[in-house]
């Protein structure tokens, strides 16, 4: 009973973070029937800039674990628009394998792109992420923002630009500041970055019952989920965007006949996704301190197995799947034999592949996924 | 479907060149390498091609039926049949030989079972279970670790290690001519009754479904075969390489067949022999970069899909490939 709970408080947060991921990949398929794999990537990316953030400034620690929140959350959103803008917009118009391709593509540069300036040690990781977020930055500012080349934009809001420059400072900051870390973390020569969780964070264990206990990461995991998941339920069903957003689900020439300006909710959507997938990130490299180029890979594609399970394009279905993916690895990990015990094999690296039987067991039984509807075909 | 005069006088010669320069020594070691690597990448990419270029597939596991060929092929000649690099090697051939068509059997076999269930739905969740599937093979074969003693034999796979010791079996001709074997099955699989049904259900699966082509059963075919020349291709490699990974299964290799086939043009056996020798060509030139390679991949394809879908050659072939009466089509069409 008391394994089986802390089982499963251990779960239901390891199934918070793939649920946040799940939702990235749920919203956009749902508006625009692409498969983004980048989202693992999104994910890594999210992660090394808080890391960066937190090594880089010294602030008080509720400040700080703020910042090391939302500024990932902020750049990661960014990311996002790139993508969308450089990638896959171009695309809408083309055969949907076309943009899956890219969606590899893209997925397969940021790994790689990363892990390349890593070299040897990571701690240059962060600056290619850094690098690659500014980057994709200047691009959206001066393209999608300025009309670049110079060109006056009828509909100019201010708004538009503060965002994307105060990010861009704030990066720039971080970068600037960060070249005395460099030479610091040079010399540790380690294959892989810790994240400073002790700089966030004192970490404390509650007792709940017996020797169940929770930590206040697991609780901060929870309450940030938490609050991230009602916030979009209140975006997509409360407000003008979120009901273009599930309108553009249904027929997006309609809506588009509405009035509704669909490549804008396209925008927003890839924004909301991988705005969530930093959070992600950030969550996990707390909880899990250790950070590399290729971190992404797996809880993406676990992540997107969850979306799968829940019924891909519902958002429901994300958070649950996500949830019900989480569970199941970490009883997998917690239950099954390993060489400690009195089984004489090792079967703990099999919970590795819990996710993917999950997904045949889905696939053969219910393809649609939990809350998911037929597809119908069209002619 | 025949083969013409020259092209045969072409392969033979190109057989004879290799053969007498790396004989003599002005082709040295690792020049005949990289044309046995590229070569092998041929089989990849063209059994690759039959999926996702012809039929309209998309597939993302295809080094993880290679993985599955090798590890049986691999499997057989080093333990089952206890070839070392010592065995003579008239003597190890012909287990050699069994060993590729049992890698090609099982490779089949888990293509089937796979594909069978998967391509009843629409295509997007041919790409996750293949990914998917590429990932459990990674998984399984790390499992499996076990030592175990079956009469003379010790059964162990290595787990994370990878399998180690494999004699290097495949030489410059037994490529060559499986190289051969397998652009020939495909091309005229392509141009057969079957292939155009293929072909039809990739360019509208509905229309064809009208035309009484059964959508599930040609998909499975393509899928079953391309899956099957992987499993020799993945044999041929182990034996080539003397080395069989875990990991080798996964994304990241399956990403550089894909990149093969779209750069070289979906729906095109020429492209994909012109892409894999260039990019196999190009990856040595490049060794200086290293790592950098694999972010110029992701880079290439993004930029493949938006500027040139079509790839390098389209839905061109060489004209040695086509069969007579298309050529002649051909010839009055570009006149």
């Amino acid at each position: 009973m008391e394994t089986f709970l802390s089982q499963l408080i251990f779960g239901l947060q390891r199934g918070t973070i793939y649920a946040l991921i799940a939702l990235g990949y749920t919203m956009v398929y749902g508006v625009v029937r692409l498969i983004n794999f980048a989202y693992g990537e999104v994910f890594m990316i999210g992660a090394f800039i808080s890391f960066f953030l937190v090594n880089a400034v010294s602030l008080p620690q509720p400040i700080l674990v703020v910042l090391a929140l939302l500024v990932p959350m902020v750049t990661c959103s960014l990311l996002g628009l790139a993508m969308d803008a450089l990638a896959y917009r171009p695309l809408r118009q083309k055969p949907r394998l076309a943009a899956l391709i890219t969606a590899i593509g893209v997925s397969f540069f940021l790994s790689n792109f990363v892990s390349y300036s890593s070299g040897e040690t990571v701690r240059s990781s962060a600056i290619a992420a850094f690098l690659l977020a500014g980057i994709l930055l200047l691009y959206v500012l001066g393209v999608k923002y300025l009309n670049f080349p110079v060109k006056a934009s009828p509909n100019f809001k201010p708004m538009k630009f503060v965002i994307p420059i105060v990010s861009l400072v704030l990066v720039g900051y971080l970068f600037w500041s960060a070249r005395d870390l460099l030479v610091e973390l040079r010399w540790k020569g380690s294959s892989f970055a810790s994240y400073p969780v002790d700089r966030l964070i004192t970490v404390e264990k509650i007792p709940l019952y017996k020797s169940v206990y929770i930590t206040n990461i697991q609780i901060m995991n929870f309450l940030v989920s938490v609050i991230l998941m009602v916030v979009l339920s209140y975006l997509v069903n409360r407000t003008m965007t979120g009901m273009a957003m599930r309108a553009s689900k249904n027929n997006k020439d309609a809506v588009a006949l509405m009035g509704v300006n669909v490549n804008r909710v396209i925008s927003i959507t890839f924004i909301i996704g991988t705005a969530l997938a930093g959070a992600a990130g950030v969550l996990s490299a707390i909880t899990y301190p250790r950070l590399t180029a290729f971190m992404g890979v797996q809880p993406g594609l676990k992540a997107f197995i969850a979306a799968v399970l829940g019924g891909i394009g519902s958002i429901e279905g994300a958070m649950l799947g996500g949830i019900i993916m989480g569970v199941a690895e970490q009883f997998a990990i917690g239950l099954l034999p390993s060489s400690y015990g009195p089984s004489r094999i090792d079967f703990t690296p099999l919970a590795d592949g819990v996710a993917y039987a999950i997904l045949i067991v889905v696939l053969l039984l219910r393809p649609q996924g939990i809350f998911g509807e037929p597809p119908r075909e069209k002619l | 479907m025949k083969l013409t005069t020259y092209t045969i006088l072409g392969l033979l010669t190109f057989y004879a060149l290799v053969m007498v320069t790396s004989a003599v020594g002005i082709m040295n070691d690792y020049l005949l390498r990289i044309i046995n690597l590229m070569m092998i990448n041929i089989i990849l990419g063209v059994s690759l091609n039959l999926i996702n270029g012809y039929t309209g597939l998309f597939s993302v596991g295809h080094a993880g039926f290679m993985i599955v060929g090798g590890y049986v092929a691999g499997f057989m000649t080093t333990l089952l049949f206890g070839i070392t690099k010592d065995t003579p090697y008239w003597e190890a051939l012909p287990l050699f030989l069994l060993a590729i068509f049992a890698a090609a059997c099982v490779s089949a076999l888990v293509g089937f079972l796979i594909g069978l269930p998967v391509l009843r739905l629409t295509d997007d969740y041919l790409a996750i279970v293949t990914i998917g599937f590429g990932e459990i093979i990674r998984v399984v074969f790390n499992f499996i670790t076990f030592k175990k003693k079956i009469g003379n034999w010790e059964l162990d796979i290595g787990g994370p290690r990878g399998l180690l010791g494999i004699p290097p079996l495949s030489n410059f001709t037994i490529i060559f001519l499986f190289t051969l074997f397998t652009v020939l099955f495909i091309r005229n699989f392509v141009f057969s009754r079957h292939g155009r049904a293929c072909i039809a259900i990739r360019e509208n699966e509905v229309a064809a479904h009208m035309m009484g082509i059964p959508i599930t059963k040609y998909k499975v075919m393509a899928f079953v075969l391309g899956s099957t020349f992987a499993g020799i291709g993945g044999a041929l490699l182990a034996h080539f390489i003397q080395l069989l990974h875990p990991t080798m299964g996964g994304f990241m290799n399956s990403v550089e067949y894909l990149i093969i086939v779209y750069l070289g043009g979906m729906g095109s056996i020429s492209g994909t022999i012109v892409a894999a020798v260039a990019l196999t060509g190009l990856s040595e030139f490049l060794r200086p970069i290293g790592e950098l390679r694999m972010v110029l991949y992701g880079i290439l394809l993004v930029i493949l899909m938006l500027k040139r879908p079509g790839g390098l050659m389209g839905q061109r072939e060489f004209l040695f490939l086509l069969p007579e009466r298309e050529r002649k089509i051909y010839a009055t069409q570009n006149r």
